[in-house]
């Protein structure tokens, strides 16, 4: 398949999973768009993988575990014409819980976060998220393990969310 | 059952995905620019590894010779900020961050208040002695305001408002000489404009007096002639003076692995802890849990330029300090 073949066919899908991992919409663009531009360039590689998806998967996840803070602004040009942007998503449209728990989520340390957006939302099994995140297995179940743990414990105490900073320095 | 709760949360979010047109748009934009990117780095790789061809002999004097990567005591560098602010928020600063990249001469603190300054989260200077690198394919910002007087200079002014987190930023931007300046401040919860207000005064309250930053993590050793490129409050960088960025064949750089759980390769010891030793296509990455992280680049085009051993690299590791808690 052609990378031009493949973004046609599977961008949609990587925007959406970049969306979960970073849980901006701005950012998520940000990461798919370095992570592909760096495909680019090694696109025979991804297509001799014995899962290209998977290896194109693995390089969003790293672009998103490897984003140092600051990095929309650094990469944002003070210039010229401003790009159509979508909708802000409004929180009232959520559930309040389902709002709760998206927050709760972004506060996560990010490979925690990785491993639960690759579980609950791409439906992979222990050994794929290991191939994904580069680590055991035995790590990944405890990763998923303590984020389910702090999303649990933190909604039935009603902790008041933090900030999330400096997760990716 | 948070299970369901999460997929239900996820399905929910994905309308808001960006525009595969546009991101698609952005990419192929971006592609001859990075190509052209890559293009120069290999050129500046190949033309270290002729340098180094010619004078690895005369330095190393000849086979028997020392190797050249013997490992020295690393330089103690001060790394300073070229001003100094007089105002900030008037709240206990829970965490400062730095960031100071020598090579590409850009410095950042970032003084963290955790939302105790009255709904500001933290303020951000920046300076920078190079002019910024335009990247067609980047996001295209104009100001969001009329210009701001900033002691005599004019600056732009850019707010970003993130209604679902209820948060604001707000950047003001300025040349002074050879020297850029932006600070941005953060709030949370509060009104309009609380952002922009704390930009500004912290801005006009900054004076030409350098600051020296903290060095939380350092290397006590670095192969002779190594300079350092990049010190951070996780992360610090040292590169061969041929280097002009991390990234560089041969740089070599540590993170703060206190988080790190595992990691791939061959099991290794560091200071009496386990470590995980893993040489990978692209990098040579030693991960001690709990410690420190070390990786240098493996360049492709020639293996002779990966000098460095594993037990350099250990004994890299084991030269690292850390001071947590900032």
């Amino acid at each position: 398949m052609t990378f031009e073949a493949y973004l046609a066919l599977r961008l949609p899908a990587l925007l959406r999973y970049a969306l979960m991992l970073t849980g901006d919409p701005h950012l998520a663009e940000d990461v798919v768009q370095e992570t592909m531009v760096r495909a680019h360039l090694h696109w025979r590689r991804v297509q001799r993988a014995d899962l290209p998806d998977r290896y194109v998967k693995r390089m969003v996840t790293n672009t998103y575990l490897g984003w140092r803070r600051g990095g929309w602004f650094r990469r944002a040009v003070p210039v010229a014409d401003v790009p159509e942007r979508e909708s802000v998503p409004d929180p009232a449209e959520s559930s309040a819980v389902r709002h709760e728990l998206w927050q709760r989520l972004t506060a996560l340390p990010p490979r925690q976060r990785a491993a639960v957006v690759l579980r609950f939302y791409e439906d992979l099994d222990d050994a794929a998220i290991a191939d994904v995140l580069g680590c055991s297995v035995s790590t990944v179940r405890s990763q998923i393990s303590r984020a389910l743990a702090t999303l649990r414990d933190g909604a039935e105490r009603g902790v008041p969310l933090t900030h999330r900073t400096g997760d990716a320095r | 059952m948070i299970d369901d709760e999460l997929r239900e949360m996820f399905t929910e979010r994905e309308p808001f995905a960006p525009d595969a047109d546009r991101t698609t748009g952005r990419i192929l934009r971006g592609i001859p620019v990075h190509r052209r990117r890559t293009r120069q780095r290999w050129a500046a790789a190949a033309l270290a590894v002729i340098a180094a061809a010619v004078a690895v002999p005369v330095l190393a004097g000849g086979a028997d010779g020392p190797r050249r990567d013997a490992l020295v005591a690393a330089g103690d560098t001060h790394v300073t900020l070229p001003v100094t602010p007089t105002w900030l928020p008037e709240a206990v600063v829970t965490r400062t961050y730095v960031d100071a990249n020598l090579a590409e001469g850009v410095w950042v603190v970032d003084y963290d208040f955790g939302g105790g300054a009255g709904g500001v989260l933290a303020v951000e200077l920046r300076t920078s002695t190079k002019p910024p690198v335009i990247d067609p394919s980047s996001a295209v910002v104009p100001p969001t305001g009329p210009p701001v007087d900033v002691l005599g200079h004019s600056a732009a002014e850019y707010e970003r408002v993130d209604e679902q987190q209820g948060e604001q930023s707000c950047q003001l931007l300025w040349q002074d000489g050879r020297l850029r300046l932006s600070v941005r401040a953060r709030a949370k919860g509060v009104t309009p404009g609380v952002a922009c207000a704390t930009a500004r005064q912290v801005a006009r309250g900054l004076v030409e007096r350098p600051m020296e930053l903290d060095r939380p993590i350092r290397f006590g050793l670095m192969p002779r002639d190594y300079v350092l490129v990049q010190a951070g409050t996780n992360i610090e960088a040292w590169c061969p003076r041929t280097g002009d960025n991390q990234h560089t064949p041969r740089c070599v750089q540590a993170r703060d692995a206190a988080s790190t759980p595992t990691a791939n390769g061959r099991r290794v010891t560091v200071r009496g802890q386990i470590g995980w030793l893993d040489r990978t296509e692209t990098e040579v990455i030693l991960v001690v849990p709990g410690y420190v992280e070390v990786r240098t680049p493996t360049p492709a085009v020639d293996p002779a330029i990966a000098a460095l051993t594993d037990d350099d690299l250990i004994r890299l590791a084991e030269s690292v300090s850390l001071r947590r808690g900032w």
